[in-house]
């Protein structure tokens, strides 16, 4: 549904809309914050409209006298709304106002019927390449006013857009809308330059911005001091969320011509004031090796957006002296000055490092001890925490930290006993009210609240774990009793059900017995490798027993065996006498050899054979010359032992019968 | 003669390595008190990638744990109660940091229960031996034909019992070594060992995961016996790394 209004002049109406002098027609959308955007005129158009009821059919036509009533035509009917009285047909329908209403009637207009625009060079002396500000204030909101894109400036001057701010004065009975618009303008040459005057849009009106004449000297010029702004604050190392305070320093020129500032706030796209926190001061400072006592505001700015941001620092100047012809129309004007643009650059938090219970608190922040409003409670019953924070940071930035989830707790999220979002600079603290319920008799503490801070000076995460403080629950009884009996009883294994708060264990003096790696034995090559030592060891044991049993129950193999050992010791001293040439030695050591050899195949003593028995264990078809070869070593053994007699060198000639004879032998040992 | 100049290197040596070692831990000591954190940690961990020890691992977490570094700082600590079970201080600070965290503890079986009642290379030393003689006290006096004693069986029992009963303790130290700790907060379980994959849990640093299996860079595990998914293999830290 739509319905119109018709006004002549639309008093108290915030909007341009409603400024024309021309009575108008516009539409509007029933739906929505109609009060709002009408203000108190339509606040009351809303009440008469629903007194009225909502017709049907028909157009409503909403007029506004000069006298300040508001006439609603509907249909046949006519409803008359004067001085918070409703009037239908000559009657008063309505003497009920609602306070707030009256409060909102009583406030005085603003004043748009006339648009009174002043402009300025300030200073409007300056040497050539020196900074000075054109300066448009025009007497309306600054919704209504439009600019020309591209000023008219003069050949010589370079315009760049500065500050631009709006306020509102109360000369009682009505309020006056002063729009300032700043430019920071740089004259090259020296000269008189004018500032043609030219026309500005002004809620549809053409409204003329005067000339402007701007006095310049050459470079270098001696003048005299003039008041001048400027912005500090940190440029680098500042993050998203932060509260970063920026100072606004006037200086003085000396003769207390500035009295104070009002309205400081720093503008920047993505850069936020806040608004109502300032601290004024006039601190003695040192610049260019001259004390002085510029006036000081110190605002605090929060960063919204990551990357480079051009600021702005900008306010009002109460000054002791301003020209009143200039300022006639304007009275108890206090012109807007603004700063040389600043750039700084903002950075996001970083990810990395962020810890438990993060809720975007950055800053340095020191827990003082925490308050709970009783020790010992009975299940089901509510207890408080309180938790205070004091430190410099984003107080109102910041969401409370919420514990974990507990079965025995049943928490509600914490209340601000001041706004967190109000901060004085000074100040410096939060404090939170926790309202917690254990829900369990089990329980000896309240719940551990996980919160981490990011320190900016450290650039690093920080922990300020709000820690459990002791309580005693008694048990519940009734309802509360029987949920405190279905509560999930917790893990005993669980080290985070233990009563007691745990405790960080500090650093180890000793640090113990070194191991090459951490990886379990087990899984490491060499101590699997390790186990094939007494596994050998063992099987080396069995076998050597297997073997020893074996021989035990074949002794012909030892005998042989022995026998072999035997042959080749005096085979080779046999050799060693032929080379010698020693008979004697010869005949011994052929003999035993011979001996050695038949033994075994007897199981007699090898000194015990005599040279039948040799060559009686001559394999089969043995020539008669091996066996006249082993009758006379015997032969000649026996005549050297009994008769001490030798038979000469001539033994020497069986060297090759003795040789066969022995192979021979061994050859047996070995089957 | 290169014996002799291995025994004069070592004689030389060990003594200045010893020294460097003590000096390294005096000065990291030194910075943890300072407050510098991150230089302390970097210290202890040179020291811990040189000779891992209870001690070292256990302020190594302390370290970690004060520059905002989590699950650097679990996996510190879990280290030194891997080395030396019986450790109060790193039992006290793994439950301190679990709690403060809000984190899990990993959900031991039983008989991985039964391997941290002894350091974790006590058991296969205890195996070893025990299996070895029970074996010997079979083998030996059948061989050398000693006279059969009653102690002979039984101690060959006994022996035989103690190697089976650090059977499930075995088996626990090896399905323990596969556990983990995710070093890097808000780590991504992922379906696929791929980057591009999705995700189906983000983990929190510190929490304890089991590795079933690696694929590339990416290893498969496990949540306390529920969620499974791929995590990049720098984000997660093996306790018994290699």
């Amino acid at each position: 549904m739509k319905f119109k209004v018709q006004s002549s002049k639309f008093k108290g109406s915030s909007k341009p809309q409603a400024q024309n002098a021309q009575p108008r027609t516009q539409g509007w959308s029933f739906l929505g914050n109609l009060s709002f955007e009408l203000g108190a005129s339509a606040a009351w158009l809303l009440i008469a409209f629903l007194i009225v009821g909502l017709p049907a059919a028909g157009q409503i036509v909403i007029t506004s006298s000069p006298s300040g009533s508001i006439i609603i035509n509907q249909g046949g009917g006519r409803l008359i709304i004067q001085g918070g009285i409703v009037i239908q047909g000559g009657q008063v329908i309505s003497g009920t106002v609602d306070p707030q209403l009256l409060l909102m009637m009583s406030q005085p207009p603003i004043d748009t019927n006339q648009a009174v625009a002043i402009a300025e060079f300030d200073p409007p002396t300056v040497a050539a390449g020196t900074r000075t500000t054109y300066r448009i204030v025009i007497t309306a909101l600054e919704d209504m006013i439009e600019l020309p894109e591209k000023l008219p400036a003069p050949a010589g001057l370079k315009l760049e857009a500065g500050g631009k701010g709006q306020g509102l004065q109360n000369l009682g009975g009505i309020i006056q809308a002063r729009s300032t618009f700043n430019f920071r303008a740089q004259p090259a040459a020296p000269g008189t330059l004018v500032m043609p005057a030219f026309k500005a849009n002004v809620n549809g009106r053409a409204v003329t911005i005067p000339e402007a004449r701007l006095t310049v000297l050459p470079a270098g010029s001696p003048l005299p001091p003039v008041p001048r702004l400027t912005l500090e604050m940190p440029t680098n190392d500042i993050y998203i969320g932060q509260s970063v305070p920026a100072r606004l320093v006037m200086n003085d020129t000396g003769d207390n011509a500035v009295l104070a500032l009002t309205q400081a706030h720093v503008e920047g796209k993505g850069l936020l004031t806040e608004r109502g926190i300032s601290r004024m001061s006039r601190p003695v400072m040192t610049r260019d090796g001259r004390p002085m006592m510029p006036i000081s505001t110190e605002v605090l700015v929060t960063p919204m957006r990551e990357g480079p941001l051009v600021v702005v620092g900008q306010a009002n100047v109460v000054l002791r002296t301003l020209d009143p012809n200039r300022y006639a129309a304007m009275p108890g004007y206090y012109p807007l000055i603004d700063t040389d643009p600043l750039t700084v650059t903002v950075r996001r938090v970083p990810k990395e490092g962020e810890l438990p219970g993060y809720t975007g608190a950055i800053g340095s922040f020191v827990l003082e001890p925490l308050q709970l409003s009783a020790n010992t409670v009975q299940a089901g019953d509510p207890v408080k925490l309180q938790v205070i924070i004091r430190g410099e940071g984003n107080f109102g930035r910041f969401t409370p930290p919420m514990p974990a989830p507990d079965p025995d707790w049943q928490v509600f999220p914490p209340t601000a006993e001041a706004s967190p979002g109000s901060q004085a600079p000074g100040q410096g603290f939060a404090a939170f009210t926790y309202t917690l319920i254990p829900l369990s008799e089990r329980v000896t503490s309240t719940p551990l609240i996980p919160f981490s801070v990011f320190d900016p000076e450290r650039k690093a995460h920080k922990r300020h774990t709000i820690p459990p403080v002791n309580l005693t629950v008694t048990p519940a009884s009734g309802v509360v009793a029987r949920r405190v009996a279905e509560a999930p009883h917790m893990n005993p294994d669980d080290p985070g059900s233990d009563e007691k708060a745990p405790v960080m264990a500090g650093l180890m003096k000793e640090s113990g017995a070194s191991f090459g790696s951490l990886v379990p034995l087990q899984q490491r090559g060499w101590f699997l490798a390790l186990q094939l030592a007494p596994a050998a060891m063992l099987a080396g044991l069995w076998l050597w027993d297997l073997r020893r049993r074996f021989l035990a129950a074949h002794p012909d193999l030892v005998r042989k065996r022995r026998g072999r050992r035997a042959l080749v010791r005096e085979r080779r001293r046999v050799r060693h006498a032929l080379r010698a040439s020693d008979a004697n030695r010869f005949v011994t050591h052929a003999v035993r050899a011979l001996r050695a050899a038949a033994a075994p195949h007897t199981a007699a003593n090898p000194d015990a054979l005599v040279a039948r028995d040799v060559m009686r264990e001559l394999p089969a078809g043995t020539n008669g010359t091996d066996a006249a070869c082993v009758r006379r070593l015997f032969a000649a053994a026996d005549a050297e032992r009994i008769t001490q007699r030798s038979e000469g060198l001539s033994v020497l000639e069986l060297k090759a019968d003795f040789e066969r004879v022995a192979g021979k032998l061994e050859e047996r040992l070995w089957t | 003669m290169d014996l002799k100049r291995v025994v004069v290197a070592l004689a030389f040596v060990m003594p200045i390595a010893q020294a460097v070692a003590a000096e390294q831990i005096r000065g990291a000591a030194e910075a943890y008190a300072a407050g510098d954190y991150a230089y302390a940690a970097m210290q202890f961990r040179e020291r811990a990638s040189h000779s891992p020890s209870t001690g070292v691992f256990h302020n190594l977490g302390n370290a970690e744990w004060n520059a905002g570094r989590t699950g650097p700082a679990i996996l510190a600590w879990e280290r030194a109660q891997w080395l030396d079970p019986a450790s109060t201080n790193a039992q006290a600070n793994l439950r301190f940091g679990r709690f403060t965290a809000q984190i899990e503890a990993p959900r031991l079986k039983w008989f991985e229960v039964a391997s941290t009642w002894l350091p974790v290379h006590a058991w296969p030393w205890i195996a070893s031996a025990s299996l070895w003689l029970a074996v010997s006290a079979l083998v030996i006096p059948t061989v050398f034909r000693w006279r059969k004693r009653d102690w002979h069986q039984a101690f060959a029992a006994a022996s035989f019992a103690v190697f089976l009963a650090t059977l499930p303790a075995l088996l626990g130290v090896h399905t323990r070594s596969k556990l983990g700790v995710v070093l890097a907060d808000k780590t991504a379980l992922r379906l696929t060992p791929t980057r591009e994959a999705q995700s189906t849990v983000t983990l929190r640093a510190g929490e304890s995961a089991r590795v079933e299996r690696e694929r590339g860079n990416y290893v498969f595990v496990r949540i306390n016996g529920d969620a499974a998914g791929w995590v990049e293999r720098e984000r997660l830290g093996v306790v018994a790394a290699r």
